[in-house]
């Protein structure tokens, strides 16, 4: 998984930013954040918007290392704050008829 | 130096499932009641802004503040509609103080509606989440629910926040509902009925820890609010009421990126700049309406504004400090909890209860001396805020 690392603040990202939002800055460094991702908090949503085909979907907010968070889809029907977890990209919905992509996870 | 701004008066529709209202009957009825109350000349007004978010497909229609000074026979008059989420009423509010205070204008309308009930509740879901991060939330389907679930899971273990806890909000805010004629939830509940034996049935989960009656409803509902500069107010009334101060704050959009994902840095903020503007603390409030459009929001929000410190908000809705009896009545209306919240609306259904408690019109649900009222109005899940402080003149 990579990572965005703030050269100023040192905050890291999972995606790409052109302007920390914590410092305010635009140098970034491409970071390894490694595989595994520990999941910090979760929802089972049971009213799932439209173009979402899953339900309920499990929602959840994952750490890697240094403290970059990613929110995404967690497939599982077991959650557990803690778990670990892996990030996968593939297919998240659709809008419009147009398939969106993305990262969601799977338990280790 | 500006000019001090006045509240001539509120009134809002009666708010629920309003399936033969259009989106202009929402905004038009409440709007002329005010201009007849106060005997208001049409060609008094100068400007009109009106807060929606959904017109485009609730009811296929934009530029709605144009067609609202049409409906009226305004013309000749500034006419924006103001797009905040669901912090446009508190916005379009701030839009008509900067209006008035800097001398551009001397009588505005504000008018907010919605119209959510009429699209399936997936589709309405869907909309509401497009105020969610574009890349990283709404694509994987968060939706608000899901985010304050997040939220929520967060929250409650940082400060051990029960279950009960957030029930006994709801109880309080339907209790409230139940003495205010124009809020869409009618009906008094129970701890017992929300967390008891049978109640995964009457309270199902909708985005765990949350249940359904942690959750504001689905609501179609217009308000609308008269403003002037003081002078201009006195010639219509006797009792307006003085906006002492506003604040905007905005935080991280995704909720991932917050330093804390348990503070509403931008609720906090929003706070201390308007009660900065208004030269008062937080322990000077008398009625609060802040922005429950979740259960655990209510409490959250309290500490955020500084009514209690972090993790006591919880230890307040026990005692009972939060009730139209208590030290520090909060969503004395039923919130947007039993009020209903209908989005543009929100806002500005807010003031109107601040209002009509500074005024003395809020009948049974009346504080007593009330002075000084607070309303915060969340944008987004946390990512802007909007605080607004009263007084009675």
């Amino acid at each position: 998984m990579k990572g965005y690392k703030c050269d100023s603040c040192g905050k890291v990202y999972t995606y790409k930013r052109k302007v920390c939002i914590k410092c305010g800055k635009t140098s970034f460094s491409e970071v390894d954040l490694g595989e595994e991702a520990r999941l910090i908090t979760y929802t089972v949503l049971y009213v799932v918007p439209a173009g979402i085909e899953r339900s309920p979907l499990v929602l959840g907010i994952a750490e890697f290392k240094d403290g970059a968070r990613l929110f995404g889809q967690v497939m599982t029907d077991k959650p557990q704050v803690g778990m670990k977890l892996k990030a996968q990209y593939g297919k998240l919905r659709t809008k419009d008829g147009k398939e969106l992509n993305g990262y969601y996870f799977v338990p280790e | 130096m500006s000019r001090k701004v006045a509240i001539i008066g509120a009134r809002m529709t009666k708010f629920g499932n309003l399936i033969d209202k259009t989106l202009m009957d929402l905004l038009v009825e409440p709007s002329e009641i005010l201009l007849d109350e106060y005997k208001i000349e049409r060609k008094k007004v100068t400007s009109v802004y009106v807060s929606n978010l959904l017109g485009e497909i609730s009811s296929r229609q934009t530029a709605v503040a144009t067609a609202l000074a049409d409906y009226l026979g305004i013309t000749d008059v500034a006419a924006e509609r103001i797009e905040n989420g669901p912090a446009s009423g508190a916005s379009a509010i701030r839009y008509a103080y900067m209006d008035i205070a800097s001398g551009n204008s001397d009588l505005v309308l504000v008018a907010g509606a919605e119209k959510m009930r009429t699209a399936p509740t997936e589709v309405v879901t869907d909309l509401v989440s497009m105020m969610s991060h574009p890349e990283v939330e709404y694509p994987s389907g968060a939706t608000m629910p899901s985010l304050g679930a997040l939220f929520a899971r967060l929250y409650m273990q940082k400060y051990d926040v029960k279950p009960e806890h957030l029930a006994m909000v709801a109880v309080k805010n339907h209790s409230n509902a139940m003495k205010n004629p124009y809020a869409q939830l009618k009906k008094e509940i129970t701890v017992e009925q929300l967390l008891g034996p049978g109640s995964e049935s009457f309270n199902p989960y909708v985005a765990e820890p949350l249940r359904l009656y942690d959750m504001s409803p689905m609501t179609d509902g217009g308000a609308a609010l008269i403003l002037a500069d003081l002078d201009t107010a006195l010639s219509y009334t006797k009792n307006p009421v003085i906006i002492e101060g506003i604040g905007e704050s905005t935080d991280a959009l995704a909720l991932q990126d917050r330093e804390d994902p348990t503070e509403l840095k931008a609720v906090r903020l929003s706070a201390e700049k308007a009660y900065r503007m208004a030269g008062i603390k937080p322990e000077d409030v008398n009625v609060a309406e802040i922005h429950d459009a979740f259960t655990v929001l209510e409490i959250a929000i309290s500490e955020e504004i500084g009514f209690f410190k972090r993790g006591e908000g919880k230890l307040a809705v026990e005692r009972g400090t939060t009730k139209i009896d208590g030290e520090k009545p909060i969503n004395t209306s039923g919130g947007l909890k039993a009020r209903g919240h209908p989005l543009g609306a929100t806002g500005l259904a807010q003031a109107t209860e601040i209002v009509w408690q500074l005024q003395g019109l809020a009948e049974q649900r009346q504080v007593r001396n009330a002075n000084i009222g607070f309303t915060v109005n969340m944008g987004g899940f946390g990512s802007n805020a909007v605080s607004i402080v009263y007084r009675r003149y």
